[in-house]
């Protein structure tokens, strides 16, 4: 009776397109369970073996853990959001208006969107601050630092350029402020909060560099220094506990 | 000579003579790379100056001269409103003058109020004069700021640029103000 389908999964074991996927058996042994977590791309990312300390979450609270899983919520609420917005002066506030109201699923797609960023800008603050106080910015972890605030100041500016999206009075006059600390800087303010914005006040030009800014330039260099702040974090000796 | 042959050669050819060839060619394909990553900044801002201004900043046409004057006859020169180019054509003494409608105490859009018959701005009550936009009462520190404007071929042009304003710290109507004159 299961000779059949038995012979069939055999057949497809055997296979050669099986085999250039799943190189070697299930990994029964520490050491080949360690090679299969070292040689799989996706099973890399995580460490082989997790000290018993690193497991302890006062240790950490877990809030860069968190600002990683609110990035990825972010982005995938994002791209989402994307295929019912148009970054013009003209559709922009109505895109948003029929987000909540005709879209399906649209108003629970945007309050993740919105929640998650307010919950980022949070859980990177406290992981900031835990990082201090527990002293984790000393050497050898201190590069790891400097590529945290790095990402701290994206996250903000993230923030700061999705604000504008919605093109509403409190989006446009929050801005606003934007452009005349901008135009603050010295000597060359005019030129500075012109070329950033692309435009003597907020116009089309500044909500289309600010869309660019938000959903492709910020997140690809977030992610560019998430990358290095991960493998910073194994190369300096692993999350959390005494060196 | 790139290689040198001894000690002496080094010696007397100085920095040139010491680099050996990998060292030259890394050199050369650094140097290449910092050339052209330079370049590419280079041309990054520029590229994002923006040549073609929309909104505040172009220069916007304002109608025919004659017409102009025409509208201001009919209604008691009653100010024009420009939207998009955020000015009032006014009608100073002898001549056509374009006002920036972004108030000068803390810049909101002032509106010309019918039944006083002069600029009233709702947020702190500045009051303009409906001729010269000059300070009738309120907490405005100087007359409204005009924009420059100009005449070609009877048509008013307008340039709405907010870094070139004609700024006044007298509070009285200056005839030297007057690009185009109304006769």
């Amino acid at each position: 009776m299961l000779d059949l389908p038995t012979q069939a999964w055999e057949w497809v074991r055997r296979s050669y397109v099986w085999r250039s996927f799943f190189r070697h058996g299930y990994p029964d042994s520490r050491k080949n369970q360690s090679l299969a977590v070292f040689t799989n791309v996706f099973l890399h990312l995580h460490p082989v073996k997790v000290r018993r300390h690193a497991l302890a979450i006062p240790y950490t609270w877990c809030m860069g853990g968190l600002s990683f899983f609110l990035f990825l919520v972010l982005t995938l609420t994002g791209t989402l959001l994307m295929f019912y917005y148009h970054p013009t002066t003209d559709l922009a506030y109505a895109d948003i208006k029929d987000m909540e109201t005709v879209v399906v699923f649209g108003q629970l797609l945007r309050n993740m969107h919105r929640w998650a960023a307010h919950g980022m800008v949070i859980t990177v603050f406290l992981h900031m601050a835990r990082v201090f106080y527990t002293g984790s910015y000393k050497p050898p972890r201190e590069f790891n630092w400097v590529v945290g605030v790095l990402l701290f100041f994206l996250t903000i500016l993230l923030s700061y350029t999705g604000y504008l999206l919605p093109w509403d009075q409190l989006a446009f006059w929050a801005v606003t402020v934007g452009y005349n600390i901008a135009a603050a800087t010295p000597f060359i303010g005019n030129e500075v909060s012109y070329l950033l914005f692309g435009g003597f006040e907020l116009g089309p030009n500044a909500l289309l560099r600010f869309y660019v800014l938000h959903v492709v330039g910020l997140p690809v260099l977030a992610g560019f220094l998430m990358a290095i702040h991960f493998w910073r974090i194994r190369k300096d000796g692993g999350i959390s506990g005494p060196l | 000579m790139i290689r040198p042959h001894d000690e002496t050669s080094i010696q007397a050819g100085g920095m040139i003579a010491r680099l050996k060839r990998r060292q030259l060619l890394r050199m050369g394909f650094l140097g290449g790379t910092v050339l052209a990553v330079g370049e590419i900044a280079g041309v990054f801002l520029p590229f994002f100056h923006v040549n073609k201004i929309v909104g505040l900043g172009a220069k916007v046409p304002a109608g025919k001269k004659a017409d102009v004057l025409a509208g201001f006859k009919s209604t008691n020169d009653h100010p024009v409103l420009f939207v998009e180019g955020k000015f009032f054509l006014i009608h100073p003494p002898g001549a056509i003058a374009a006002a920036y409608r972004k108030c000068v105490h803390l810049g909101c859009a002032v509106p010309f109020n019918d039944a006083e018959d002069r600029f009233h701005c709702p947020c702190h009550g500045s009051l303009y004069d409906k001729h010269t936009v000059v300070v009738l009462g309120g907490p405005a520190p100087r007359p409204l700021d005009l924009f420059n404007i100009e005449e070609s071929g009877g048509n008013l042009v307008v340039d709405t640029n907010p870094l070139k304003l004609l700024v006044r710290s007298d509070n009285k109507w200056d005839p030297a103000l007057a690009q185009v004159k109304d006769a």
